[in-house]
């Protein structure tokens, strides 16, 4: 479907706007618009509600918008190297890796700062990710969406048993869980001054190997015929997938699905020319990100207990998935996007 | 309706001997005879058994072992082999057994070696319903005990029945779609659980952390006599069914064309790996990794062949699930480490010796 | 056709339970006031003969034998309530996250054993200890139950998340029948709480007072109806700060975000801090929010032990609280 696509991006940079507002304006604490107009232009560090929006959400705002966007721009390059429409960091094991090796180190390490945590990060991930690809290229006939699923989820549950066994000897229980379900809350301007260079640097590598990526989608065959140099687009999709997503697993702890849904959307309305898909799917996968976390904040409120915005996102996604599952059958469709 | 690539059962004899990558096969084409693997592997049963009634924090020695397996020990020893150990030693190979088994039906109805009961959503559905009746219902649960098994059962159910419903179309169920929405309606189902244990008291989530990791500490006669009576009908039932099964492999035009009713078949396998998993989950808690791990090992064993898959799935699933209790049991004394974190490990390293084999 | 119609039902049951789950937070809102706390005695006796004495618990009954010896307890209630009564068990449990008892039992307790449960209680360490008599806690062992009877006769109390905390004394005393000693000792017990309550009344309406937990990077304040709320704010008397919840349908404790800390106006935070959360403190202390509570501006900040306030289940725990209350808000009265 080709609408007139400035016109699309022009919609979601409003969307993505008004999210942003809107993410200021609610929070624990009442705060008025009028408040957080002065808070942000005429700042005054005595008021706790100036330091509240200043100090706490704006930073909550930009680091759903940076690790949304992470989160959608790498699933859309792993949906595009590997042709497999179900492919998205949660599947793929970075995100199960990331958490491993996070909970790893808050047994072993807990006096790591922020700075090994986030490389811990990025090598779990990575390891997750070499487990899962290995496994699943195994037999005849590769990747498969259905192989890729179901690795993923045989992957998960080893390293999800070993987390458990170090969580019941440790007796960490339910603070681990707090860790990895806390989504953006508590971030912080240093946690965001940290990780930008890596989110930065991996977006637009993204937007670098755009156009490659796009030949990519036609088949390993057609892009070599085309003078692609298959070999080194992968190893550079796959190094940008590991930066931005360990930095946002660091930054926000696992948080699923968007990475699958965002790339499908944006397809569905771009095509695939990825010089297009890329800085749509950052666009997209930031204004979820801040949707699901300004619904995760009202859903406090009836429910009485915290809601990490992981659930926010799988109740999106589990339906999507439910959708991608059960549409015309895949094999069929010759894994095609 | 094509077969889906990549579902051809590992271990099968390829009329070239090598896989479609090119290179050597990575699984040998020569293979023991089957009998020999099944006598082999009930001999290491045996002796894993032995072992694991000799392990533990109270020492006994091999002669007051025995005495108190004939009855005439001490009280405190036969206590300990009779009333702690030996049922745990059975419970072990009971759902072992049910776990395998269900993991080859599922193997076998989705013709893709990588299915296993955690896919269909069985253990999803019994953690939400134990968390669901630990979180409304407090004070009912901590009155009876019967109530947690039964809300774990219960949940198991649920689920497979949506994951059934949901993949059920016009009138078939493709094996991937089944795979596929089990698989999301459990990531729903842990997103659903999450939030539960985030309103527990950390007494209550240590508990159900320890639970879901599958163990067997409250292994007693009682559990047993529960659990026998499901094993001992539905396991023979799911004996009977090699030639069907095999017969599927083959894919389902040709099953059809000869004389199978495929879906049929199917929906009654399906039922029977779910009731088969439903109780053993609900006593031994979530043991994920078993129903992948033992049928696919005992393939590369003795092939696709239903007739021996089964009872060479069945030892290896009562092993290695023995195995892990017992370490878990025994490595950090007096602290136990529940069997499934052990299955998961062992499961773990697996995968890696898997992996670096093909590559290398 | 069917097959929508399943899904459908199947979906309707799945909200049903969703919402069952978040109307109990309803239905226990907040800032409602909860019904007084009464004391529920959770053993009864029912026979005694020269040999035995029957005894009903929450998980059924049990005959125990007149002078047990060697007692086994597995209930961080029952152990608080023997060393109140001056019986030294033959093994204990660890409280959690750590191989030791409580601090505050550390002295009557040196050199008993202690088991560290991981999980599962490992039922032939029991076995090794040679119980004549096992006390275990509803929750943790409720499935052992069975098992732990074989070993010995083997009592059942639930742990009142919700502090009631002088009834297991009485409940241990009628199991090991020194039910008079047992209510001597409560009553000192409630004497010393008096003599405190008075200690505090020129204080208690003037500054409130509030619990912070920090842990693994987040703050978390607890309830005030549970575990020690009801001890602190009813029979103490003190006043709690308003953005405490009364009721709270989770484990008791609610996540207090930075924003929200700004809420605090107490004037005395008992604060415990997790090991691994110290430099988490540390950046919050610098915040200007923190800066502005009021407990913050007059140095009213004191930590105590965790297992003390979280873990105390019986007398002695509260005795401790006690003790931490009188050091940090009436320092002439305490000893």
């Amino acid at each position: 479907m080709q609408i007139k696509w400035p016109l699309i991006a022009a919609v979601v940079v409003g969307l993505l706007l008004v999210a942003v507002a809107l993410s200021l304006l609610v929070g624990d604490i009442p705060i008025s618009a009028a408040t957080v107009w002065d808070a942000l232009f005429s700042h005054d560090s005595q008021l706790s509600a100036h330091v509240i929006i200043r100090d706490w959400r704006l930073p909550r705002a930009v680091a759903d918008v940076l690790v949304g966007a992470s989160l959608a721009v790498a699933g859309a390059i792993m949906q595009a190297m590997t042709r497999n429409p179900l492919a998205s960091p949660g599947i793929m094991g970075l995100n199960t890796g990331a958490s491993f090796a996070t909970l790893l180190a808050m047994v072993l390490w807990p006096v790591a700062g922020r700075c090994e945590l986030i490389l811990l990060s990025i090598a779990g991930a990575t390891m997750g990710a070499a487990l899962v690809y290995g496994l699943g290229s195994l037999s005849r006939g590769g990747l498969t969406p259905v192989r890729l699923a179901l690795v993923g989820i045989a992957v998960s549950s080893v390293l999800g048993a070993i987390g458990n066994g170090l969580m019941i000897y440790h007796e960490l229980g339910q603070d681990a869980l707090l860790w990895f379900a806390r989504g953006t809350e508590g971030v912080e301007w240093l946690d965001i001054r940290m990780l930008l260079p890596m989110t930065g640097m991996g977006l637009l590598g993204a937007m670098a190997i755009a156009p490659a990526l796009g030949v990519l989608t036609l088949g390993d065959g057609v892009a070599r015929g085309l003078g692609q140099r298959t070999g080194s687009t992968k190893f550079l999709a796959a190094l940008i997938v590991l930066l931005l997503v360990g930095g946002a697993v660091a930054l926000a702890g696992p948080v699923g699905f968007i990475g699958l849904m965002v790339p499908h959307v944006v397809r569905y309305f771009v095509g695939l020319d990825h010089r297009a898909v890329i800085p749509g799917s950052a666009l997209c996968g930031a204004a979820l990100l801040l949707v699901a976390d300004i619904g995760a904040r009202f859903a406090t409120v009836p429910l009485k207990a915290p809601v990490p915005v992981g659930v926010m996102t799988a109740l999106l996604g589990v339906p999507f998935f439910l959708y991608l599952a059960c549409r015309r059958p895949t094999a069929a469709r010759g894994g095609r996007l | 309706m094509m077969r889906e690539k990549g579902t051809v059962p590992i271990g099968a004899k390829h009329p070239s001997g090598r896989s479609g990558k090119g290179g050597p096969s990575p699984f040998p084409a020569r293979r023991l005879r089957p009998v020999a693997v099944l006598v082999l592997l009930t001999l290491v049963l045996l002796a894993t058994a032995i072992v694991s009634l000799d392990l533990g924090s109270v020492q006994l020695s091999p002669r007051q072992i025995l005495a108190a397996l004939a009855g005439q020990g001490e009280t405190q020893h036969e206590l300990v082999i009779l009333q702690l150990r030996l049922p745990r030693l059975v419970l072990s190979i009971l759902i072992g057994v049910g776990l395998a088994v269900s993991g080859v039906i599922l193997q076998g109805i989705t013709r893709n070696d990588l299915a296993s009961p955690d896919t269909v959503g069985v253990n999803a559905g019994s953690g939400l319903g134990m968390m669901f009746l630990l979180v409304v219902y407090p004070t009912a649960v901590a009155q009876s005990p019967l109530l947690l098994p039964l809300g774990a059962v219960a949940g198991a159910m649920a689920m497979t029945a949506l994951v059934f419903a949901l993949a059920y179309r016009q009138g078939s169920v493709l094996p991937s779609r089944l795979l596929l929405v089990g698989i999301a309606v459990g990531f729903g189902a842990q997103a659903a659980m999450l939030l539960f244990s985030l309103r527990m008291s950390f007494s209550m989530y240590s508990y159900v952390v320890t639970w879901m990791s599958g163990t067997l500490a409250a292994g007693d006669w009682t559990s047993i006599l529960l659990l026998l009576p499901c094993s001992l009908l539905l396991v023979p039932l799911a004996f009977s069914r090699t030639r069907v099964l095999n017969v599927m492999s083959l894919g389902d035009y040709l099953a059809a064309g000869l004389g199978v009713s495929v879906d049929r078949q199917r929906l009654l396998l399906l039922g029977v790996a779910t009731m088969l998993t439903a109780p053993c989950v609900a006593i031994g808690g979530h043991i994920g990794f078993l129903g992948l791990a033992a049928p696919h090992l005992a393939r590369r064993m003795v092939g696709a062949n239903h007739g021996v898959l089964f009872p060479a799935a069945a030892l290896c699933g009562a092993i290695l699930l023995l195995v892990a209790d017992s370490l878990g049991r025994h490595l950090f004394a007096p602290v136990e480490i529940p069997a499934g974190v052990l299955v998961g490990i062992l499961g773990g390293i697996y995968f890696l010796y898997l992996l670096a084999r093909t590559k290398g | 056709m069917k097959a929508k119609l399943a899904v459908f039902s199947l979906l309707l049951l799945f909200g049903w339970a969703v919402v069952q789950s978040g109307r109990v937070g309803q239905s226990v809102d907040r800032w409602k006031k909860p019904a007084p706390v009464t004391s529920v005695r959770q053993i009864k006796v029912i026979e005694e003969t020269p040999e035995y004495r029957l005894v009903k618990h929450p998980l059924g009954k049990t005959k125990v034998p007149r002078k047990p010896r060697r007692i086994v307890s597995l209930s961080p209630a029952a152990t608080d309530s023997l060393a109140a009564l001056g019986v030294r068990p033959a093994l204990v449990a660890s409280s959690w996250q750590s191989g030791e008892p409580a601090p505050y039992l550390a002295d009557r307790l040196r050199g008993v054993p202690v088991i560290r449960r991981g999980g599962t209680t490992p039922l032939e360490a029991v076995l090794e200890a040679k119980p004549d008599l096992i006390f275990c806690e509803t929750m943790q062992d409720g499935r052992l139950y069975g098992q732990l009877g074989k070993i010995a006769p083997t009592v059942c109390l639930t742990s009142m998340g919700s502090g009631d905390r002088e009834a297991p004394i009485l409940d241990v005393g009628d199991v090991l029948a020194v039910a008079s000693q047992a209510r001597r000792r409560l009553d000192e017990y409630r004497q010393r709480r008096d003599r405190a309550q008075k200690a505090l009344a020129p204080q208690a309406k003037r500054q409130p007072v509030t619990f912070l937990r920090f842990r693994r990077n987040t703050c978390v304040i607890y309830a005030r109806s549970s575990m020690f709320g009801p001890l602190l704010f009813e029979q103490l008397g003190l006043s709690p700060d308003p953005a405490m919840p009364i009721v709270m349908s989770s484990g008791g404790w609610d996540v207090l975000s930075v924003e929200r800390l700004s809420t605090l106006s107490a004037e005395h935070i008992f604060l415990v801090v997790d090991p691994d959360s110290e430099a988490y403190l540390r950046g919050v202390a610098e915040t200007p929010i923190w800066r502005n509570i009021p407990a913050v501006k007059h140095k009213h900040v004191h930590r105590v032990a965790s297992k003390t306030w979280l873990g105390g289940e019986g007398i002695l725990g509260c005795e401790a609280i006690i003790d931490d209350v009188l050091a940090a808000m009436a320092p002439q009265e305490s000893r």
